[in-house]
């Protein structure tokens, strides 16, 4: 069976009575994917799921004005990304352990707590590695490492040029290689 | 290992058993209580009057048990009726009681010339009968 398209989730979306089940649609479609896009900046498997709730109660409140300037797909990874970033920030202002320190020694803490990681040593090194990268690389080198996204793409959801982002990436691939041969 | 090609990318992150087959039901779950808050939310608009209420019960009854203890027994048990009766005054003449009283210890003499230092004509104390 061929999987529904963007359009005619949309089209079913429009109307009153099938929109419930239009949402469910999407859902299914689009859930691991952006639960991995969320998972790669957040670390944890429990933040990851409040984020992703988040992240699609957002889509559904904006699913309505949505137009066709941009992909539906690329709409969703923005407002997952941005919704994962916000909830990081978010969750180091309330936390009184992490309050004076950075966003990623909150995240490593919270990569080593997580029972749903479960990386060799060489895993947990690169994964430290990349959160030294700043926050834009760091964006870039998930979706171009793990998910071998195209550089148009995420130039659509990072609203960034796409020589930025090669740079960006070349960049990220140069210290997190550098700093794993320091380690070894 | 010299460079990131070198290693593997399998992901290290697992995800719980079944945790994508549930996740759209809770999804609807939670778009549906955002989408009717009232009755999502009874509970929590009256959390912070909860407090309050609380407080107001606590003050009834510790001044309920102050005034058990404070009042005497025998008095509690005794009919509305009888109290009124019992503690009943006549008020109504304490102020001329008081009057009289106070004018039998003073003396004509007295009287005199208190009125005579204060030079009050007779006509004016003749008007003022």
């Amino acid at each position: 069976m061929n999987q529904i398209t963007d359009e005619e989730i949309l089209q079913l979306f429009q109307d009153k009575k099938t929109q419930s089940e239009a949402f469910s649609l999407l859902v299914k479609k689009y859930q691991e994917r952006l639960y991995w896009q969320i998972r790669k900046i957040v670390l944890s498997h429990d933040d990851a799921d409040d984020v992703l709730q988040n992240t699609f109660v957002k889509i559904w409140k904006g699913l309505l004005n949505f137009r066709y300037d941009a992909k539906l797909f690329t709409w969703m990874y923005r407002i997952a990304t941005n919704e994962s970033l916000t909830f990081l920030k978010d969750k180091q202002r309330r936390s009184i352990a992490f309050a004076n320190k950075d966003v990623e020694e909150m995240l490593i803490a919270n990569l080593e707590a997580d029972e749903y990681f479960d990386g060799d040593q060489a895993q947990i090194e690169l994964q430290k590695a990349i959160l030294q990268l700043p926050e834009k690389q760091r964006l870039v080198f998930n979706m171009k490492y793990f998910d071998e996204m195209k550089y148009e793409d995420m130039s659509e959801i990072l609203e960034t040029s796409v020589g930025a982002l090669k740079a960006s990436y070349h960049h990220a691939v140069k210290k997190i290689e550098s700093l794993l041969k320091l380690e070894c | 290992m010299n460079n990131l090609s070198d290693m593997k990318k399998d992901q290290p992150f697992k995800v719980p058993e079944n945790y994508f087959e549930n996740l759209s039901d809770r999804i609807n779950e939670r778009i549906e209580q955002e989408e009717n808050p009232k009755e999502k939310n009874l509970i929590q608009i009256l959390k912070p009057y909860m407090w309050m209420a609380a407080s107001v019960l606590a003050f009834v009854l510790i001044a309920k048990l102050i005034l058990t203890t404070a009042v005497p027994t025998d008095f509690q048990n005794q009919p509305i009726s009888q109290i009124e009766d019992s503690s009943a005054v006549n008020t109504e003449n304490v102020e001329s009681d008081f009057f009289f009283d106070s004018m039998s210890e003073t003396s004509s003499d007295e009287i005199i010339e208190y009125l005579s230092d204060y030079d009050i004509a007779t006509d004016e104390l003749l008007a003022n009968l």
